[in-house]
This record gives C-alpha cells, sequence and structure tokens, in this order.
C-alpha cells in the first residue's frame, strides 16, 4: 500500500507543477539561423510587436505539421499580421534544412522562418515531446498556452486563446463559413 | 521492480519538491533584484509487457526480440533562475529503474550495459551582457550547420553530446566569437573491461577544446571558421587502455550568400588524427549547397565531398576499422513514407551531387524530383565495413503529396537508383493514399494505405541458389483506420503485411548485414489510442505488434521502436 503511495503523490506533484506553469513563464531566449543563413533572436522576432506569437515547431517529414500550417495561415489572416505573428521552426537535420527552406518557400506563408537543426532550442530547452509542437506567446513572451500534435478542428482552442489575447471577441478570430471545417484556405501568392 | 520504482519515485519527489522550494523561497522573499525563473521539463511514465525489437551496432551487427516487462520512467526537468545578468540552472535527468542492454562481445569479453541514471546531469552558470557571455559547466557548441564538422550533432534526445566547461563568447549584429574548453557530457565509451592492470570501471570522455569566429557584414557573404581539438579519452585511460592513437584536429571553414532568389552554402573542413600512424592521418569534407526560388518553383543544388579516412586498428577483430568518432556515422533516412529501408550511408568518405525541384501550386500539394550521382570513396580497408559498393550510383526520384480535393490526399515516391559500372538496379516505390472526413464538431474519420515495393537487384548475389529469380523483389503494405476527436481523442487500428522477411530467410547465411527497422514478422496488427488529457499530458496506449519506424498517429509524429505486446505511456511536458 505504502509503494503505492508513492507514485501516485509524485504524480499529484508533476500536476501541481504543471498546474503551476499554466501562468506562463517567459520563453527562453534563442539564436536560430533564418531563412538568408543569418542568425535571428527572439528580442529581433518581437522588435516593437507586442501582440501575441504563435511559435510552431515543425519537421519536413511530419505530415499533420504540412496540415497544421495553412490552419496557422488562416488564423493569420483572419486576424491580421499587425496583432498575430506566427514563427515556424524546423527541427529538421542539418542535411535537411535545404528541403524544408524549399518547403516553405513553396508554400509562401507569411511566417518567420527559423532552424534548429540539433535540437539544441527545442528539444533541449523546451523539452518538446514530438511534433508538431505549438506555443503562444503573450506580448511580454510568456507561454499561455502549449500543445502538441494536430488533428483537424485542434486550431479552435488556439484561436479562442489568441482572442483572449487581443481582447477581441472570439466570434471575431474563429468566424469561418459554415462546412469549412478541416478545409485549407488558398494558397495566396 | 515495485521496490526500484518506489525508491526512485522517492528520491525523484525529494529532488522535485526541493527545486520547487527553492522556487517558492524566490518567488516570495522580497529581493532588491528581480529574479526569474524558467522551468521545463518532460516526463515520460512507460509500462510495457511483451516483447521489444533491438538493435545491436556490435562487430557483426544483428537484431532480434527481447522479452520486456517493465515499468520505465524518465524525467527531464531543467530550473533556470535569471537575477539580472547572471543565471543558474540545471537539469535533473532521471530514467529509473535502468534496464540492461542485450550481452555482447567488446574487447574479447562478454558484457552488457546498465542504463540508468537519477542525477543532476546539467548545472551551470552564464553571465551575459550585451552580447557578451561568459558560461561555466555545459554548454553546445555548433559550427556553421555541423555538416562538414559534425562533432556536435546530437542526433536525438537519447544521445546528448553537450560538453562540460568554460564557454567565452560575444555575439553582435555582424558577427560573434565564441572560444571553449570541456569535457564530452557523458561518456563515449562505455565501461570497457581493459587489459591488465588497467581500471575496469573507466568510462572516460573526450577533452574537446575550440574557437570559432563568424562574420556577417550584411549585404556581402557571412564568413566564419575556426579550429577544434579533440583528445581522445582512451588516449589517457588508466593503465594505457588501447592507444586508439587519439588526437584529432579540425580547422573549417563555412560561408553564406544570399542574394534574394536564393542563397549559397558552403561548408569544408580539414581534419588531421595523431598518433594513429605517422604521418597523420588527413581527411576533409566539404558541402555545398544552391537554393534558387522562383515563384512557385524552388530549385536546389548539393554537392559533397567527404573522405576523412579516419581508421583505427580494433584488437577485437584483428582489422582496422573506420573511426567513427568523430565525426560519427549518419544514417540517411529519407525519401520513403514507410521509413522502413534505410538508405545507408556512411558520410564519411562519400561524394556526390544531387539537384531538386520542387514546385506547389496550393498549401497542401508538393511536387518533387531530381537527380543525382553519388560514389564511394572509402580507403581500401574500410571497405569491408561499408554497407554500400564502391561502384558509382545514379539516382532518379518523384516525390508528390497531392491534394485531390478536400480531405483526400494522395502521395507517391519514386526512387530509382542504378550502378554505373555493374549496371545493377534498385528501386522503391511507395505509394500512399489517405481519405478523411471531417465534421464541423472537429470528429474526423479517416483511412490510409500505403504500399511500398522494392526491387533490389544488388541482392541477388546474396541469396541461396535454390531461390526464385525475382526473389530479391519484396513488398510491403499498411493499412490504417483512424477516428479523432479533436482536441483530446484520438485511435486507430492497423495491419502491415509484408513478404520481406521471406526475401532475408533466402540469403545465403553471413552474408546479409541486417539493418535497423527490418522486418522481423510477416505481418503486423496494432490498436492505439491517445487521449490528450490537458495542454501538458498525453496518455497513449497501444496493444498489438508495431514494426516500429516513424510513425504519426493522432496528429503528433514521432519515432516508435519495435513493440510487441502492451504499451502505455504518459507524457507530461510543461
Amino acid at each position: 500500500m505504502r509503494k503505492s503511495i508513492i507514485p501516485i503523490a509524485f504524480l499529484l506533484l508533476i500536476s501541481a507543477l504543471t498546474v503551476c506553469a499554466e501562468d506562463g513563464a517567459v520563453m527562453p531566449g534563442f539564436l536560430l539561423e533564418n531563412m538568408s543563413g543569418g542568425k535571428e533572436s527572439l528580442n529581433a522576432v518581437r522588435g516593437d510587436f507586442t501582440g501575441p506569437i504563435i511559435v510552431t515547431f515543425w519537421a519536413s517529414w511530419c505530415s499533420p505539421c504540412k496540415k497544421e500550417m495553412p490552419q496557422l495561415q488562416r488564423i493569420l489572416e483572419s486576424t491580421g499580421s499587425d496583432k498575430l505573428r506566427v514563427v515556424a521552426i524546423s527541427i529538421d537535420k542539418p542535411e535537411k534544412i535545404n528541403k524544408a527552406k524549399m518547403f516553405v518557400k513553396n508554400k509562401n506563408f507569411g511566417f518567420t522562418y527559423l532552424f534548429d537543426p540539433n535540437g539544441l532550442y527545442g528539444k533541449k530547452k523546451l523539452h518538446i515531446p514530438a511534433v508538431p509542437h505549438l506555443v503562444l506567446l503573450d506580448g511580454e513572451n510568456r507561454m499561455v498556452y502549449r500543445h502538441t500534435g494536430y488533428k483537424p478542428g485542434d486550431e479552435k482552442e488556439l484561436e479562442v486563446k489568441i482572442a483572449e489575447l487581443i481582447g477581441e471577441g472570439v466570434e471575431a478570430v474563429s468566424e469561418k463559413p459554415d462546412g469549412e471545417e478541416g478545409k485549407e484556405p488558398e494558397k495566396s501568392d | 521492480m515495485s521496490k526500484l520504482l518506489a525508491d526512485s519515485m522517492g528520491r525523484i519527489s525529494i529532488a522535485l519538491s526541493v527545486l520547487i522550494m527553492t522556487g517558492f523561497c524566490l518567488f516570495a522573499t522580497p529581493a532588491a533584484h528581480s529574479a526569474e525563473i524558467y522551468y521545463s521539463g518532460l516526463n515520460q511514465f512507460l509500462y510495457m509487457d511483451g516483447k521489444e525489437s533491438f538493435f545491436d551496432w556490435g562487430a557483426l551487427p544483428e537484431f532480434g526480440t527481447a522479452d520486456s516487462t517493465r515499468t520505465v520512467l524518465e524525467n527531464r526537468l531543467t530550473l533556470d533562475i535569471s537575477i539580472d545578468n547572471l543565471t543558474l540552472g540545471g537539469r535533473l535527468d532521471i530514467l529509473e529503474p535502468g534496464y540492461h542492454t542485450e550481452s555482447r562481445a567488446y574487447f574479447g569479453s562478454s558484457y552488457t550495459q546498465e542504463v540508468r541514471y537519477s542525477e543532476l546531469r546539467k548545472r551551470h552558470a552564464e553571465f551575459s551582457d550585451a552580447g557578451f557571455r561568459c558560461r561555466i559547466g555545459d554548454f553546445s557548441a555548433l559550427f556553421g550547420r555541423g555538416l562538414a564538422l559534425n562533432l556536435f550533432e546530437d542526433p536525438g534526445m537519447q544521445i546528448d553530446r553537450e560538453l562540460d566547461g568554460t564557454l567565452l563568447g560575444f555575439e553582435g549584429e555582424k558577427g560573434g566569437v565564441t572560444l571553449f574548453s570541456g569535457k564530452a557530457k557523458f561518456h563515449n565509451y562505455m565501461e570497457v573491461p581493459f587489459d591488465d592492470g588497467a581500471d575496469e570501471t573507466f568510462t572516460g570522455s573526450d577533452v574537446v577544446r575550440g574557437v570559432g569566429v563568424a562574420f556577417r557584414p550584411g549585404s556581402l557573404p557571412a564568413i566564419g571558421g575556426g579550429y577544434i581539438r579533440v583528445d581522445d579519452a582512451l588516449a589517457v585511460a588508466p593503465g594505457g587502455g588501447f592507444d586508439m592513437g587519439k588526437r584529432n584536429e579540425k580547422g573549417y571553414v563555412h560561408c553564406n550568400v544570399d542574394f534574394g532568389i536564393g542563397s549559397a552554402y558552403a561548408e569544408g573542413a580539414r581534419s588531421w588524427t595523431f598518433g594513429g600512424g605517422d604521418p597523420p592521418l588527413e581527411g576533409k569534407g566539404l558541402y555545398s549547397g544552391l537554393n534558387l526560388y522562383l515563384d512557385e518553383v524552388c530549385f536546389n543544388l548539393e554537392y559533397k565531398y567527404y573522405k576523412f579516412n579516419e581508421t583505427y586498428w580494433n584488437p577485437a577483430l584483428g582489422e582496422t576499422v573506420p573511426y567513427f568518432d568523430p565525426p560519427p556515422v549518419r544514417r540517411q533516412q529519407d525519401l520513403l513514407t514507410l521509413s522502413r529501408h534505410y538508405r545507408e550511408t556512411d558520410r564519411n568518405d562519400e561524394t556526390g551531387w544531387m539537384a531538386t525541384w520542387s514546385y506547389s501550386p496550393n498549401y497542401l500539394s508538393t511536387y518533387s524530383f531530381g537527380g543525382g550521382v553519388s560514389s564511394e570513396i572509402a580507403p581500401d580497408e574500410i571497405v569491408p565495413f561499408r554497407r554500400r559498393d564502391l561502384d558509382p550510383e545514379t539516382e532518379l526520384f518523384f516525390e508528390a503529396d497531392i491534394e485531390l480535393e478536400s480531405g483526400y490526399m494522395f502521395k507517391i515516391i519514386l526512387d530509382y537508383l542504378e550502378q554505373l559500372e555493374s549496371g545493377t538496379r534498385y528501386s522503391y516505390l511507395t505509394t500512399g493514399l489517405t481519405a478523411k472526413v471531417f465534421s464541423d464538431n472537429g470528429y474526423t474519420l479517416g483511412y490510409s494505405v500505403e504500399l511500398q515495393q522494392v526491387d533490389d537487384e544488388r541482392l541477388a548475389g546474396m541469396l541461396d541458389d535454390d531461390s526464385p529469380e525475382d526473389a530479391h523483389r519484396f513488398w510491403d503494405g499498411v493499412l490504417t483506420l483512424s477516428f479523432e476527436a479533436s482536441p483530446w481523442f484520438a485511435c486507430h487500428v492497423s495491419a502491415e503485411i509484408t513478404n520481406e522477411l521471406k526475401v532475408r530467410k533466402k540469403f545465403a547465411k553471413g552474408i546479409y548485414i541486417p539493418q535497423p527497422g527490418e522486418a522481423l514478422q510477416n505481418s503486423y496488427a496494432s490498436a492505439g489510442a491517445d487521449f490528450q488529457i490537458s495542454d501538458r499530458h498525453i496518455l497513449s496506449l497501444m496493444y498489438g505488434s508495431l514494426r516500429g519506424g516513424k510513425l504519426c498517429h493522432g496528429g503528433v509524429c514521432r519515432e516508435v521502436p519495435g513493440f510487441e505486446g502492451f504499451r502505455m505511456e504518459l507524457i507530461t511536458s510543461f
């Protein structure tokens, strides 16, 4: 009996810790390669922008990641790039960076692209368990929402969180024509 | 087992409590300086009851299954406390209870390695101000992309190549400089029973020192370079150990040019290994790539020339074998949806080029095709350890993800290779169809079918004489039915059938070297469910047999080990 209490106590402890984390720790800084081969930091991405930022970790071999991206683009378009920014961080291996760059260039999303080829940031610092892994930052870089995986419909919760952050009604952000669930937006040129 | 679990849980609870209390104390105490606390963690609680696939990279690689009923708790908890410009932090790593690897022969003795830890494996203190950075403790260093100079690549969460020592650096808008000295964070040599007089429990770590400089002048090409020296742990092992010749020095340069419609990147390294002979072994590596972005079409051209020539005398085998560390072997496992057939290349000694065009008409559809030539350029003494022929080969591939209509995706990957001198051909053809039906309430019903056919004429010479002529052709099929209820639930049923094992059994004994991920059975069937309990908790259940590989279920992609039985995994990340 005593033995079984200890694991339960441990799980409760972990749960308590995760509840504490709900308030949102400040995202640790990074310095990652960008599309042009230079380095970009979290501070540089933030600049003087005070709105929420979606940071999504993805890989070129991850099919749910590729399905999530059009939804993020739709949210970005409906919210407006003056109110929301999206940063996509690839965890592809160094020899796959070119493949990842070609993929995102082809798609022409309105995201900022960064590359974390050795997982020094995503895997080691943030402990992301799998991809896609999404982090929503508030205006002070606090991680107010994290989500692993993508299933059609998962974006609804994200939209609610974004709406809360930008102080608008949920409907304004998540409004979508009937029957459009799961559909991806048209690619823009 | 329960005692171990209970003990470990107790220790974990105490350690976590100390960390949490430290955090609360810091929060609660009024301070003249503001303190920020960052903590994140990954907890994996795994229970398995069944058989587990393993692959042993021993002198003669082999794979198989082993009975495995165990409960594993793996934790990574990072805590950083920052006060103004000073940060103190650490990472608690726990793997309890440990497990023993399969017994294997090493240096003439049989031994098993115990993988188990429960300690603060990382700790650091860092001062940073206006781009300047001084860090003592654990750190990682990456120069360029690590393509030609691959010292610090981290191939996965399980293998950590970080260093423990001192790092000084400055990073500004126009460039930066880094100096460091440290030991490889974790032992690169397992417990090896040394010969006379040596410490039998010696577990050594390489000592690494380096300096790197980078200039990013903006409109001009960004360039960088540096020097790294690695003193091998075994060269200074107690009692002498085996003299594996161990001092490696490398110089490297990298360059990046961004010209609006594209970019070019190159990285080169020269290496010298001292102590393995006179004169020192010399090696060199060059990677270069060109990307062009032309509206909806992208073009990429890559050229590589890796010839590091690093070998050592292996007393266990009585032969000269490739020296993999550094740089380590890399496995290439792309192009294939099923990701089972590794086209493994030891990139230490290889040259070749590859061109790729890619076109994307919409967000979900992508077409890529390309080709190239590659050849092995290993020294003669290394050739027996390569899994490729020396015959140069040409490759053509076509890959497409096509959105047929909303919810319906079709995938095709064709990879065709021909050896230029012998004319031997081999090809991989993979097709896949995924169909999903969505509802307004976030429910998704889907199925996917994937078929892969492999025709590998290279295997013909390895088959028994009585094998049919087409025995080098084999196929693999996977059918998956899935149901998803966003965001909290997903389940699937999956079946896989292959004739690969039948083909493998026809190989003449001892000739064929197996590869990780190969089929151990003719058929597999499994059912699984994933519960997203909260943003931070995922519970995964699986029952049945699974071949393993890079799999995506319930919207999550992970590397899954081969397994047969019942698995339950609770992942908490925060």
